[in-house]
């Protein structure tokens, strides 16, 4: 899966660097957000509270050229459970490389890192995500709706169980006010893993996030 | 091959046959004529009688063979078959007229005396007449009589039903009766056959019979200009926006929105999630519908205004065809084609 996926992105980048002509730009995105991470197995977060939430804030940067794009992604926040006696840093980073083949589809590939952070131990996830997001525009140039889903072509955790299935999708919004050089965007996301191909349980994170996005995107 | 050729040679016979006939009953009267001048009268009288007595001699020979023959019977001192020549004579063509040069005045003076009181009416058409309504081309019939008389012309349809009434009053020696191809009611003639009909005032027993004349009325309508074609898009333009991106806005808010709703269900398979997702799956919602109502079709001044005067134009391009198509029925033709002239039986009279 890990070959399939460098493969693809080897490809794309080829593909983009060998059509680019144009001069590429530059966008960048901000991001502030709310988590919950639930896991309903006894492995996954073993020691720590089945359900734990907190605020992150992050970004993305893009370099974009001839319909091609590849990005740098980060996020990070401090995770604390329901009953506030464990805290966990949450850090996630990712790579991608995108393309349009249609104006309203964008394809995506890259690999995701994502840490769960205590004192004494980390629990790192690292997976291959292909992502297919529609945009779906309401008001012409100035709202525009989209939603992304994923599937991880390949998953590694750093658990004995190992990793499963891993899936997601975002749903949200964007709007560019008018005469303005930045958009706003609002979004919700779901990245669901199973733990162990899914006999010992899943963890899921949820996110809500509003995002200033500059720069064509 | 055999039964052509004897198809051909009986045609020939028949065709050879009639042409003879035809040809003999002229032959008599010319020599009955030669007779006459002959002076040799009981011989002409036997030759023109003869002559007459052949159907096949036409109206204009069996005129003259008849005045030779009354002639005859004048110098044969038959006076009573004379009056009787002449009067069939003058029943034959009331125009008729003995040449006075060629015979004598007790020939024209007994003539001029079996007219006035032989009572006939005659009546020639064209055989082909081309009408236009309402214009200056009429259908015109020429009523011939013997001496004055009273007469009707009326047209009507082939089962009796009077179509107008042409003429009514005397005619002393002849009249051109014109019909402008109208009913009585001012309409134009429709298609159909028609009786031309010619009626003395006065009927006697003795006296003459109505003549009848079928018409032939075809309608001949001009050409007429077609209807400019319908305004379309294009040429005209939308007169308001469409309705479609705001429906289209509606249904990407509204999917978009359930879907952010329904994520855990499809990718957690239905965990237990928080509501989060309802805040964003109503925002998108709430847009399309923001999208939906920013979309809805109002009109288009612009496109009102071009729209208005392409359909002035087009209304007045058809008021003109309109127009001129109306002044072209209106010089319909009419295509009067006459059959013969028959005689009245005197029942229907």
């Amino acid at each position: 899966m890990k070959t399939i996926a460098l493969t693809g992105i080897l490809a794309l980048t080829a593909a983009a660097s060998g059509r680019s002509q144009e001069r590429p730009t530059f966008a960048f995105r901000g991001d502030a957000g709310f988590v919950w991470v639930r896991s309903d197995s006894a492995v996954v977060g073993a020691g720590g509270p089945a359900r734990m939430h907190g605020p992150v804030l992050g970004g993305e940067g893009r370099v974009l050229f001839n319909g091609f794009a590849v990005g740098v992604g980060l996020l990070s926040g401090t995770l604390q459970a329901t009953d506030q006696t464990v805290k966990r840093d949450l850090i996630e980073g990712r790579l991608v490389v995108a393309a349009r083949p249609l104006p309203w589809l964008e394809m995506s590939i890259g690999p995701f890192v994502r840490a769960y952070i205590t004192d004494t131990s980390t629990e790192r996830w690292v997976f291959w995500q292909a992502r297919a997001r529609v945009d779906a525009p309401i008001v012409a140039a100035s709202l525009t709706s989209y939603l992304e889903l994923w599937r991880a072509l390949s998953s590694e955790v750093n658990l004995v169980t190992g990793a499963g299935r891993m899936q997601g999708g975002e749903a949200g919004l964007v709007y560019r006010p008018p005469q303005r050089p930045y958009r706003l965007r609002l979004a919700y996301r779901l990245d669901d893993a199973a733990v162990g191909g899914g006999r010992r349980g899943s963890q899921t994170l949820e996110a809500i996030s509003v995002s200033v996005i500059v720069g064509g995107w | 091959m055999t039964r052509a050729a004897a198809v051909l040679a009986l045609s020939l016979l028949c065709g050879a046959q009639g042409l003879r006939a035809q040809s003999s009953a002229g032959d008599l009267m010319g020599q009955g004529v030669r007779k006459y001048q002959a002076l040799e009268y009981d011989a002409a009288a036997a030759l023109l009688s003869q002559s007459l007595g052949r159907d096949s001699l036409a109206d204009s020979l069996r005129a003259r063979a008849l005045t030779y023959l009354a002639a005859t019977e004048l110098f044969r001192r038959q006076r009573d078959s004379a009056i009787v020549a002449f009067r069939q004579l003058v029943l034959l063509n009331p125009l008729y007229r003995p040449d006075e040069l060629i015979f004598p005045p007790q020939v024209t003076n007994l003539f001029q005396e079996v007219r006035r009181t032989t009572r006939a009416i005659a009546v020639s058409v064209p055989p082909v007449s081309e009408v236009r309504p309402r214009a200056d081309r009429f259908f015109t019939a020429r009523v011939l009589a013997s001496s004055l008389a009273d007469v009707t012309v009326t047209l009507a349809q082939e089962d009796g039903t009077q179509v107008r009434q042409l003429y009514s009053g005397p005619v002393a020696d002849s009249l051109v009766v014109t019909w402008d191809g109208l009913t009585a009611a001012g309409a134009t003639a429709e298609n159909g056959r028609y009786v031309l009909r010619v009626t003395p005032r006065n009927l006697t027993a003795d006296g003459p019979r109505a003549r009848l004349v079928m018409l032939e009325v075809k309608q001949e309508a001009p050409d007429t200009l077609p209807w400019p074609p319908e305004l379309g898009t294009p040429p005209l333009l939308p007169d308001r926006t469409s309705s479609g991106p705001a429906f289209r806005s509606l249904a990407a808010g509204l999917v978009v929105g359930a879907a952010a709703v329904a994520l855990p269900s499809i990718m957690a398979q239905g965990k237990d999630a928080t509501g989060a997702r309802f805040a964003v799956g109503a925002a998108v919602g709430i847009s399309g519908f923001v999208g939906f109502f920013a979309h809805k079709p109002r009109p288009i001044a612009a496109n009102v205004r071009t729209n208005t005067a392409l359909r002035d134009t087009w209304k007045k391009k058809l008021d003109q065809v309109k127009g001129e198509n109306a002044n072209r029925l209106r010089s319909i033709r009419l295509v009067v084609r006459a059959g013969p002239v028959t005689i009245a039986e005197r029942a229907s009279e």
